[in-house]
């Protein structure tokens, strides 16, 4: 099994949900971590740990949304040993990287004895707990890009329900991001977590904004659109029917915000 | 099972260490190193007690194997000080920021993260830091209080807090 920041791994051990004869200490392979890239474009190793990618100035400036969303993973000490990768192959319906890096249009680097394959986030998925991975694969990078690339302006945000501001896994997770060209809309992405198998995207959503302006009424129907699309079951943290509401509201919220950027821009 | 020797620099002190592969660092700590100033509370993660400097950073030892720290610098509250208490031990001691005791060394090394990286946080800051340190006693006014104490006696006379609460 290969072990990454082991927040998961080595709490399941302890107490027994999994069984691993061998683990592979991933962070002793070099050129496995750290962030490069540029404005529109760039990519993390796997092994980079979620408060490299919360502090850094990249990320930050061009990739707010992962920052932002991986503030609200565990605590300081967690963040410090999660990785990205781990947290991807975990594949925890819930998340937090997971849909700010879909709506990045994130792909997956795999490499292992058969070579090298680069998928699309979105195939990655395949279950709760489940991945394309294979068992002879290890994930080694996550490339971003800005949809519409550095030229199109750009907003974005992330909105996650849960039950306290840090340490709690979302009940429900939204990321939205938009390029615009003035105030009409030329690229959309929007993803949900926690409410589904896997986090995904809704094309249904990001079809109705394309080429339009957004404006209150719009983000009223986007909103409903995703609620739609949303497949969510009742757990030990919310029902089913409450994270359906909760969907809605978080993408209203979350296109709301885009809103009041851009139009703080013109 | 197969043994692991490790070297690893705990407190200043290189080591030479003999680990079972399924051992915690938390458990080398203390049952391997005698080191038991710090605490298991919860064992998976979630309540900070066992929070210690893997070089220099705070995180869960109860998340860490043993043989993760191979070649790496372990700081726990023994470490903090020498002869005399750490500045933040002392600020916890000042600003009644103890109660059962059970969260403090978890708390204080996470603390001591902090200032390191950033001397002059704001209260917000010390609580996003402390966020994943429980006190079940819920002492967090006394212990926020005293990281902030902490951080102004450690900056000295003319580091004044760049902004009033």
């Amino acid at each position: 099994v290969p072990l990454a920041g082991g927040t998961d791994i080595i709490r399941s051990l302890s107490n027994g949900r999994a069984v691993a004869r061998v683990l592979i200490d991933l962070k002793r392979i070099p050129g496995l971590s750290g962030i490069e890239g540029t404005y529109s474009r760039f990519s993390i190793g796997a092994m980079t740990t979620i408060h490299e990618i919360c502090t850094s100035p990249l990320v930050k400036k061009a990739f707010p949304l992962l920052s932002e969303a991986g503030m609200w993973l565990g605590s300081w000490q967690v963040r410090n040993r999660a990785t990205t990768g781990g947290n991807l192959c975990n594949a925890s319906p819930a998340a937090e990287l997971a849909c700010p890096l879909l709506v990045y249009d994130a792909e997956v680097t795999l490499e292992g004895p058969a070579g090298l394959r680069v998928m699309p986030l979105t195939g990655f998925f395949t279950g709760p707990g489940q991945t394309a991975r294979r068992h002879s694969e290890i994930l080694t990078s996550i490339t971003c890009r800005r949809p519409g690339g550095a030229e199109a302006g750009h907003a974005g945000a992330y909105e996650r329900l849960g039950p306290r501001s840090a340490m709690d896994i979302s009940i429900v997770n939204v990321a939205v991001n938009l390029g615009f060209e003035g105030v009409s809309c030329i690229g959309a992405r929007v993803a949900l977590g926690a409410v589904g198998p896997v986090p995904f995207r809704v094309p249904e959503a990001e079809a109705l904004l394309l080429g339009h302006n957004l404006d209150p009424r719009l983000i009223r129907q986007v909103s409903l659109v995703a609620q739609k699309a949303a497949r969510p079951i009742t757990d030990i943290r919310a029902s089913a029917a409450y994270r359906s509401d909760m969907v809605r509201a978080l993408v209203d919220r979350a296109l709301s915000r885009v809103l009041k950027k851009v139009s703080r821009c013109e | 099972v197969n043994e692991l020797a490790i070297r690893a620099t705990v407190n200043g002190q290189a080591h030479k260490i003999i680990v079972l592969p399924g051992m915690t660092l938390l458990e080398l700590l203390r049952d391997g190193l005698n080191l038991t100033g710090t605490k298991e509370g919860c064992g998976a993660g979630d309540c900070g007690a066992c929070t210690i400097l893997l070089d220099g950073r705070p995180v869960n030892s109860c998340l860490v194997l043993a043989a993760e720290a191979d070649g790496r610098s372990v700081t726990t509250i023994e470490g903090l000080g020498g002869d005399s208490l750490h500045p933040v031990q002392k600020a916890f001691v000042r600003n009644a920021a103890v109660q059962c005791g059970f969260c403090s060394p978890g708390m204080i090394m996470t603390a001591v993260a902090l200032l390191a990286e950033n001397p002059d946080p704001t209260e917000s800051e010390v609580k996003t830091a402390i966020a994943g340190n429980l006190c079940r006693c819920s002492g967090y006014t006394k212990i926020i209080e005293a990281v902030l104490d902490a951080a102004c006696e450690m900056r000295g006379p003319g580091g004044r807090a760049s902004h009033e609460e």
